[in-house]
Protein backbone atom coordinates (compact mmCIF):
# COMPACT_ATOMS: atom_id res chain seq x y z
CA UNK A 1 0.00 0.00 0.00
CA UNK A 2 0.92 3.49 -0.73
CA UNK A 3 0.27 6.56 1.55
CA UNK A 4 1.25 10.68 0.54
CA UNK A 5 1.46 12.53 4.01
CA UNK A 6 1.01 16.49 3.38
CA UNK A 7 2.90 18.54 6.31
CA UNK A 8 5.97 16.54 7.07
CA UNK A 9 7.78 19.81 7.84
CA UNK A 10 6.12 20.11 11.08
CA UNK A 11 7.65 17.67 13.95
CA UNK A 12 3.54 16.01 13.54
CA UNK A 13 3.59 15.16 9.84
CA UNK A 14 7.60 13.35 10.36
CA UNK A 15 6.25 11.18 12.68
CA UNK A 16 3.24 10.72 11.17
CA UNK A 17 5.36 9.32 7.85
CA UNK A 18 7.68 7.31 9.96
CA UNK A 19 5.00 5.58 11.68
CA UNK A 20 2.55 4.26 8.41
CA UNK A 21 6.41 3.12 7.53
CA UNK A 22 7.25 1.38 10.25
CA UNK A 23 3.30 -0.07 9.16
CA UNK A 24 4.78 -1.29 5.70
CA UNK A 25 2.83 1.48 3.78
CA UNK A 26 5.31 2.56 1.41
CA UNK A 27 5.49 6.46 2.27
CA UNK A 28 5.92 9.62 0.59
CA UNK A 29 5.51 13.64 1.41
CA UNK A 30 3.62 15.37 -1.01
CA UNK A 31 2.38 18.99 -1.42
CA UNK A 32 -1.23 19.82 -0.99
CA UNK A 33 -1.44 20.85 -4.92
CA UNK A 34 -0.25 17.90 -5.51
CA UNK A 35 -1.76 14.66 -7.71
CA UNK A 36 -3.01 11.90 -5.78
CA UNK A 37 -2.75 9.47 -8.38
CA UNK A 38 -1.22 5.98 -7.69
CA UNK A 39 -1.70 6.13 -3.96
CA UNK A 40 -4.17 4.43 -1.36
CA UNK A 41 -4.91 7.23 1.14
CA UNK A 42 -3.80 10.54 1.30
CA UNK A 43 -2.72 11.72 4.91
CA UNK A 44 -3.12 15.72 6.19
CA UNK A 45 -0.83 16.09 9.26
CA UNK A 46 -1.75 20.00 8.55
CA UNK A 47 -3.25 22.30 11.90
CA UNK A 48 -5.47 24.82 10.10
CA UNK A 49 -5.39 25.74 6.81
CA UNK A 50 -8.13 24.20 5.41
CA UNK A 51 -7.92 25.54 1.88
CA UNK A 52 -5.05 23.50 1.24
CA UNK A 53 -6.59 20.64 2.95
CA UNK A 54 -9.91 21.07 0.81
CA UNK A 55 -7.38 21.42 -2.53
CA UNK A 56 -6.06 18.12 -1.76
CA UNK A 57 -9.22 16.56 -0.97
CA UNK A 58 -11.02 17.19 -3.96
CA UNK A 59 -7.12 15.97 -5.88
CA UNK A 60 -8.12 12.15 -4.21
CA UNK A 61 -11.15 12.83 -4.82
CA UNK A 62 -10.95 12.96 -8.70
CA UNK A 63 -8.64 10.02 -8.53
CA UNK A 64 -10.86 8.09 -6.11
CA UNK A 65 -8.31 8.09 -3.06
CA UNK A 66 -9.39 8.45 0.60
CA UNK A 67 -8.28 11.60 2.62
CA UNK A 68 -7.86 11.65 5.83
CA UNK A 69 -7.24 14.44 8.53
CA UNK A 70 -6.10 14.91 11.62
CA UNK A 71 -6.86 18.46 12.01
CA UNK A 72 -7.64 19.74 15.45
CA UNK A 73 -7.51 23.34 14.92
CA UNK A 74 -10.40 24.80 15.65
CA UNK A 75 -10.82 27.42 13.43
CA UNK A 76 -10.93 25.09 10.39
CA UNK A 77 -13.96 22.86 12.38
CA UNK A 78 -16.64 24.53 10.25
CA UNK A 79 -15.04 24.82 6.69
CA UNK A 80 -13.73 21.23 7.26
CA UNK A 81 -16.99 19.55 8.35
CA UNK A 82 -19.16 21.04 5.17
CA UNK A 83 -16.76 20.33 3.17
CA UNK A 84 -17.15 16.22 4.39
CA UNK A 85 -20.55 16.82 4.37
CA UNK A 86 -21.01 17.79 0.75
CA UNK A 87 -18.86 14.65 -0.13
CA UNK A 88 -21.13 12.13 1.36
CA UNK A 89 -22.22 10.29 -1.95
CA UNK A 90 -18.41 10.49 -2.91
CA UNK A 91 -16.87 7.20 -3.49
CA UNK A 92 -13.42 8.40 -2.26
CA UNK A 93 -13.89 8.71 2.09
CA UNK A 94 -12.82 12.51 3.43
CA UNK A 95 -12.76 11.85 6.95
CA UNK A 96 -11.86 14.43 9.20
CA UNK A 97 -11.33 14.78 13.30
CA UNK A 98 -8.63 11.72 12.72
CA UNK A 99 -6.85 13.16 15.81
CA UNK A 100 -7.14 12.95 19.73
CA UNK A 101 -9.37 15.11 20.38
CA UNK A 102 -11.48 15.94 18.06
CA UNK A 103 -11.27 12.01 16.97
CA UNK A 104 -9.62 9.86 19.90
CA UNK A 105 -12.44 11.57 21.52
CA UNK A 106 -15.59 10.82 20.07
CA UNK A 107 -14.29 7.06 19.60
CA UNK A 108 -13.99 6.85 23.39
CA UNK A 109 -17.64 8.09 23.37
CA UNK A 110 -19.09 5.36 21.17
CA UNK A 111 -17.44 3.25 22.72
CA UNK A 112 -18.75 4.08 26.11
CA UNK A 113 -22.22 4.39 24.91
CA UNK A 114 -22.14 0.87 23.29
CA UNK A 115 -23.05 -0.29 27.21
CA UNK A 116 -25.79 2.65 27.54
CA UNK A 117 -29.13 2.45 26.00
CA UNK A 118 -29.24 5.99 25.15
CA UNK A 119 -27.05 8.90 25.94
CA UNK A 120 -27.88 11.96 27.25
CA UNK A 121 -24.77 14.03 27.91
CA UNK A 122 -20.93 14.14 27.04
CA UNK A 123 -17.95 15.72 28.25
CA UNK A 124 -14.54 15.82 27.05
CA UNK A 125 -11.65 16.92 29.14
CA UNK A 126 -8.38 16.91 27.90
CA UNK A 127 -4.90 18.06 29.42
CA UNK A 128 -1.66 19.16 27.94
CA UNK A 129 1.55 19.51 29.40
CA UNK A 130 3.75 22.51 28.99
CA UNK A 131 6.47 20.51 29.85
CA UNK A 132 8.89 18.44 28.49
CA UNK A 133 9.92 17.92 24.45
CA UNK A 134 5.83 18.69 23.05
CA UNK A 135 5.63 22.21 25.62
CA UNK A 136 5.26 24.15 22.27
CA UNK A 137 3.39 22.00 20.70
CA UNK A 138 1.28 21.71 24.00
CA UNK A 139 1.03 25.34 25.01
CA UNK A 140 -0.15 26.43 21.29
CA UNK A 141 -2.91 23.78 21.03
CA UNK A 142 -3.80 25.03 24.64
CA UNK A 143 -3.71 28.97 23.59
CA UNK A 144 -5.88 28.63 20.54
CA UNK A 145 -8.50 26.14 22.65
CA UNK A 146 -9.02 28.27 25.70
CA UNK A 147 -9.58 31.37 24.21
CA UNK A 148 -12.27 33.37 22.25
CA UNK A 149 -15.49 32.05 21.92
CA UNK A 150 -15.73 28.04 21.92
CA UNK A 151 -19.40 26.45 21.04
CA UNK A 152 -20.95 24.07 23.41
CA UNK A 153 -24.28 21.72 23.00
CA UNK A 154 -26.48 22.49 25.54
CA UNK A 155 -30.36 22.12 26.23
CA UNK A 156 -30.53 20.44 22.66
CA UNK A 157 -28.92 23.77 20.82
CA UNK A 158 -25.54 25.02 20.28
CA UNK A 159 -24.83 28.04 22.50
CA UNK A 160 -21.26 30.06 22.35
CA UNK A 161 -19.54 30.37 26.03
CA UNK A 162 -16.09 32.36 26.39
CA UNK A 163 -13.42 30.18 26.83
CA UNK A 164 -11.08 29.49 29.47
CA UNK A 165 -14.80 29.80 31.52
CA UNK A 166 -16.12 27.51 33.84
CA UNK A 167 -13.39 25.51 35.57
CA UNK A 168 -13.58 22.97 37.09
CA UNK A 169 -11.30 19.71 38.84
CA UNK A 170 -11.00 16.61 36.77
CA UNK A 171 -9.50 13.01 37.61
CA UNK A 172 -7.17 11.83 35.41
CA UNK A 173 -5.53 8.01 35.07
CA UNK A 174 -2.32 8.97 36.91
CA UNK A 175 0.60 10.18 36.89
CA UNK A 176 -1.39 13.53 35.92
CA UNK A 177 -4.37 12.88 38.36
CA UNK A 178 -6.73 15.96 39.28
CA UNK A 179 -6.25 19.05 36.64
CA UNK A 180 -8.11 22.32 36.66
CA UNK A 181 -10.13 22.31 32.97
CA UNK A 182 -12.37 25.40 31.14
CA UNK A 183 -14.73 25.40 28.37
CA UNK A 184 -12.19 24.77 25.02
CA UNK A 185 -13.21 25.49 21.79
CA UNK A 186 -13.60 22.31 20.19
CA UNK A 187 -15.18 20.23 17.06
CA UNK A 188 -16.66 17.89 19.28
CA UNK A 189 -19.92 19.92 20.10
CA UNK A 190 -20.73 20.70 16.35
CA UNK A 191 -20.74 16.66 15.38
CA UNK A 192 -20.92 14.52 18.45
CA UNK A 193 -24.45 15.83 18.52
CA UNK A 194 -24.71 13.46 15.37
CA UNK A 195 -23.78 11.16 16.35
CA UNK A 196 -25.53 10.54 19.84
CA UNK A 197 -29.37 12.21 18.70
CA UNK A 198 -30.75 11.91 21.74
CA UNK A 199 -27.65 14.15 23.84
CA UNK A 200 -28.97 17.14 25.50
CA UNK A 201 -25.14 18.15 26.31
CA UNK A 202 -22.03 18.27 24.57
CA UNK A 203 -19.22 19.85 26.32
CA UNK A 204 -15.63 20.21 25.83
CA UNK A 205 -13.03 21.14 28.40
CA UNK A 206 -9.29 21.63 28.60
CA UNK A 207 -6.58 22.36 30.68
CA UNK A 208 -2.54 22.70 31.21
CA UNK A 209 -0.90 20.53 33.85
CA UNK A 210 1.07 23.42 34.94
CA UNK A 211 -1.45 25.37 37.14
CA UNK A 212 0.50 29.09 36.95
CA UNK A 213 0.87 28.47 32.50
CA UNK A 214 -2.54 27.43 32.75
CA UNK A 215 -3.89 30.61 34.46
CA UNK A 216 -1.58 33.08 32.31
CA UNK A 217 -2.65 31.42 28.87
CA UNK A 218 -6.76 31.65 30.34
CA UNK A 219 -6.30 35.24 32.20
CA UNK A 220 -4.73 36.95 28.55
CA UNK A 221 -7.14 34.74 26.86
CA UNK A 222 -9.97 36.51 27.84
CA UNK A 223 -8.94 39.17 26.62
CA UNK A 224 -7.24 38.50 23.56
CA UNK A 225 -8.02 35.30 20.55
CA UNK A 226 -4.22 34.12 21.40
CA UNK A 227 -3.87 32.32 18.02
CA UNK A 228 -3.42 34.35 14.86
CA UNK A 229 -6.65 32.52 12.11
CA UNK A 230 -5.47 29.38 10.09
CA UNK A 231 -2.64 27.51 12.18
CA UNK A 232 -1.75 26.23 15.70
CA UNK A 233 1.16 26.42 15.16
CA UNK A 234 1.57 30.61 14.61
CA UNK A 235 0.95 31.32 18.47
CA UNK A 236 0.42 35.20 18.42
CA UNK A 237 4.13 37.08 19.26
CA UNK A 238 4.06 39.56 22.55
CA UNK A 239 1.43 37.15 24.25
CA UNK A 240 3.17 33.80 23.45
CA UNK A 241 6.59 35.43 24.81
CA UNK A 242 5.44 36.28 28.01
CA UNK A 243 3.40 32.91 28.46
CA UNK A 244 6.38 30.93 27.07
CA UNK A 245 8.75 32.68 29.34
CA UNK A 246 6.13 31.32 32.71
CA UNK A 247 6.69 27.94 31.40
CA UNK A 248 10.43 28.06 32.92
CA UNK A 249 8.56 28.48 36.18
CA UNK A 250 6.15 25.88 38.12
CA UNK A 251 7.30 22.67 35.65
CA UNK A 252 5.71 19.83 36.34
CA UNK A 253 7.92 16.37 37.40
CA UNK A 254 5.94 14.78 33.69
CA UNK A 255 5.20 15.79 30.93
CA UNK A 256 1.58 13.68 30.09
CA UNK A 257 -1.14 14.67 28.73
CA UNK A 258 -4.40 13.08 28.19
CA UNK A 259 -8.51 12.82 27.18
CA UNK A 260 -10.92 11.70 29.45
CA UNK A 261 -14.61 11.28 28.00
CA UNK A 262 -17.83 10.97 30.64
CA UNK A 263 -20.54 9.68 28.83
CA UNK A 264 -24.15 9.65 30.82
CA UNK A 265 -26.99 7.90 29.87
CA UNK A 266 -29.86 5.40 30.60
CA UNK A 267 -29.55 1.96 31.02
CA UNK A 268 -33.29 0.39 31.78
CA UNK A 269 -34.63 2.70 34.21
CA UNK A 270 -31.15 3.72 35.73
CA UNK A 271 -28.79 6.72 34.78
CA UNK A 272 -25.42 5.65 34.49
CA UNK A 273 -21.84 7.41 33.63
CA UNK A 274 -19.38 5.69 32.04
CA UNK A 275 -15.18 7.21 31.93
CA UNK A 276 -12.79 6.28 29.45
CA UNK A 277 -9.20 7.72 29.19
CA UNK A 278 -6.40 7.52 27.44
CA UNK A 279 -2.98 8.90 28.56
CA UNK A 280 0.45 9.20 26.59
CA UNK A 281 2.80 11.86 25.31
CA UNK A 282 1.36 14.47 23.32
CA UNK A 283 2.86 13.51 19.98
CA UNK A 284 1.62 9.75 20.29
CA UNK A 285 -1.63 11.12 21.39
CA UNK A 286 -1.46 13.47 18.13
CA UNK A 287 -0.25 10.96 15.20
CA UNK A 288 -1.28 7.45 16.69
CA UNK A 289 -5.12 7.83 15.78
CA UNK A 290 -4.24 9.89 12.47
CA UNK A 291 -1.92 6.43 11.36
CA UNK A 292 -4.51 4.08 12.47
CA UNK A 293 -6.90 6.37 10.46
CA UNK A 294 -4.88 6.23 7.28
CA UNK A 295 -3.86 2.37 7.58
CA UNK A 296 -7.86 1.60 8.44
CA UNK A 297 -8.63 4.18 5.19
CA UNK A 298 -5.53 2.63 3.09
CA UNK A 299 -7.52 -1.19 3.23
CA UNK A 300 -10.82 0.35 2.56
CA UNK A 301 -12.28 0.03 5.89
CA UNK A 302 -13.56 3.32 5.74
CA UNK A 303 -16.70 4.04 3.77
CA UNK A 304 -18.38 7.41 3.45
CA UNK A 305 -17.28 10.91 4.64
CA UNK A 306 -17.44 12.65 7.79
CA UNK A 307 -15.50 12.68 11.07
CA UNK A 308 -13.71 9.66 12.45
CA UNK A 309 -16.12 8.63 15.23
CA UNK A 310 -19.13 8.69 12.35
CA UNK A 311 -17.04 6.38 10.03
CA UNK A 312 -15.58 3.84 11.59
CA UNK A 313 -16.49 1.67 14.85
CA UNK A 314 -14.43 1.70 18.10
CA UNK A 315 -14.55 -2.38 17.89
CA UNK A 316 -12.30 -1.49 14.29
CA UNK A 317 -10.61 1.34 15.70
CA UNK A 318 -9.14 0.88 19.19
CA UNK A 319 -7.44 -2.44 18.35
CA UNK A 320 -5.18 -0.59 16.42
CA UNK A 321 -4.61 2.06 19.26
CA UNK A 322 -3.40 -0.69 21.51
CA UNK A 323 -1.32 -2.22 19.27
CA UNK A 324 0.74 1.08 19.11
CA UNK A 325 0.71 1.79 22.97
CA UNK A 326 -2.70 4.12 22.80
CA UNK A 327 -4.12 2.43 26.57
CA UNK A 328 -7.65 3.08 27.28
CA UNK A 329 -8.76 3.07 30.77
CA UNK A 330 -11.75 2.88 32.74
CA UNK A 331 -12.70 4.65 35.90
CA UNK A 332 -13.92 2.12 38.56
CA UNK A 333 -15.61 4.86 40.81
CA UNK A 334 -15.01 4.34 44.38
CA UNK A 335 -18.65 4.28 45.28
CA UNK A 336 -18.91 1.53 42.49
CA UNK B 1 8.99 44.40 71.49
CA UNK B 2 5.76 42.40 72.47
CA UNK B 3 3.41 45.39 71.66
CA UNK B 4 0.56 45.02 68.81
CA UNK B 5 1.19 47.79 66.06
CA UNK B 6 -0.14 50.71 66.76
CA UNK B 7 -1.71 53.60 64.64
CA UNK B 8 0.79 56.37 63.86
CA UNK B 9 -2.27 59.08 65.00
CA UNK B 10 -4.05 57.97 68.16
CA UNK B 11 -2.28 55.27 69.30
CA UNK B 12 -4.82 52.59 69.72
CA UNK B 13 -4.26 49.22 68.90
CA UNK B 14 -5.93 48.28 65.39
CA UNK B 15 -7.47 44.81 66.16
CA UNK B 16 -9.93 45.20 63.97
CA UNK B 17 -7.21 44.72 61.20
CA UNK B 18 -5.80 42.38 62.99
CA UNK B 19 -8.63 39.84 63.24
CA UNK B 20 -9.58 40.49 59.88
CA UNK B 21 -6.09 39.91 58.93
CA UNK B 22 -5.92 36.29 60.36
CA UNK B 23 -9.79 35.83 59.10
CA UNK B 24 -8.48 36.14 55.78
CA UNK B 25 -5.36 34.08 56.58
CA UNK B 26 -7.64 31.65 58.17
CA UNK B 27 -10.00 31.78 54.88
CA UNK B 28 -6.92 31.00 52.64
CA UNK B 29 -5.42 28.19 54.90
CA UNK B 30 -8.86 26.29 55.06
CA UNK B 31 -9.24 26.60 50.97
CA UNK B 32 -5.71 24.77 50.13
CA UNK B 33 -6.27 22.76 52.60
CA UNK B 34 -9.69 21.55 51.30
CA UNK B 35 -8.33 22.26 47.58
CA UNK B 36 -5.30 19.79 48.58
CA UNK B 37 -7.27 17.06 50.45
CA UNK B 38 -9.85 16.85 47.86
CA UNK B 39 -6.80 16.42 45.09
CA UNK B 40 -4.84 13.95 47.18
CA UNK B 41 -8.15 11.70 47.06
CA UNK B 42 -8.90 9.80 43.96
CA UNK B 43 -12.15 9.63 42.38
CA UNK B 44 -11.91 6.47 41.64
CA UNK B 45 -9.38 3.20 40.13
CA UNK B 46 -8.24 3.20 36.20
CA UNK B 47 -8.30 0.26 34.88
CA UNK B 48 -6.71 -0.62 31.76
CA UNK B 49 -8.82 -1.94 29.49
CA UNK B 50 -6.16 -2.57 27.03
CA UNK B 51 -2.67 -4.81 26.50
CA UNK B 52 0.19 -3.50 28.02
CA UNK B 53 2.37 -1.46 25.98
CA UNK B 54 4.95 -3.75 24.08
Amino acid sequence: MKAAVIGTESQKGRRVARDLQEAGLETIAIDPAQSAAGFDVIVSSLEGFPEKEITSAEAAGSHGVPFVSGNSDPDSAEALIAFAESRQSSDAPVVIGCGWSPGLSGILARLAAGELDEVRRVKVSWVVSTSGPDRNRALARAMLSLSGSAVTFENGAWTRRQAGQEGEEVFFPEPIGWKAVHIARALDPLTLPGVFPAAERVVVKGGISEPLVGRLVRRIGSRVTLASRGSIERTSGAYGQVIRAAQGFGQSSHSWSGVRVDVTGTTGDATKTISLAVVDQLSNLDSIPLVVSAILAARGEIVGSGTLDSRVTPESFVPGLTQRGLRVARLVRRDS
Amino acid sequence: MGKAKKDSKDGKTTRKRKILGLAALGAAATVLFRRNRRSAKPEGVWRDLGEPRA
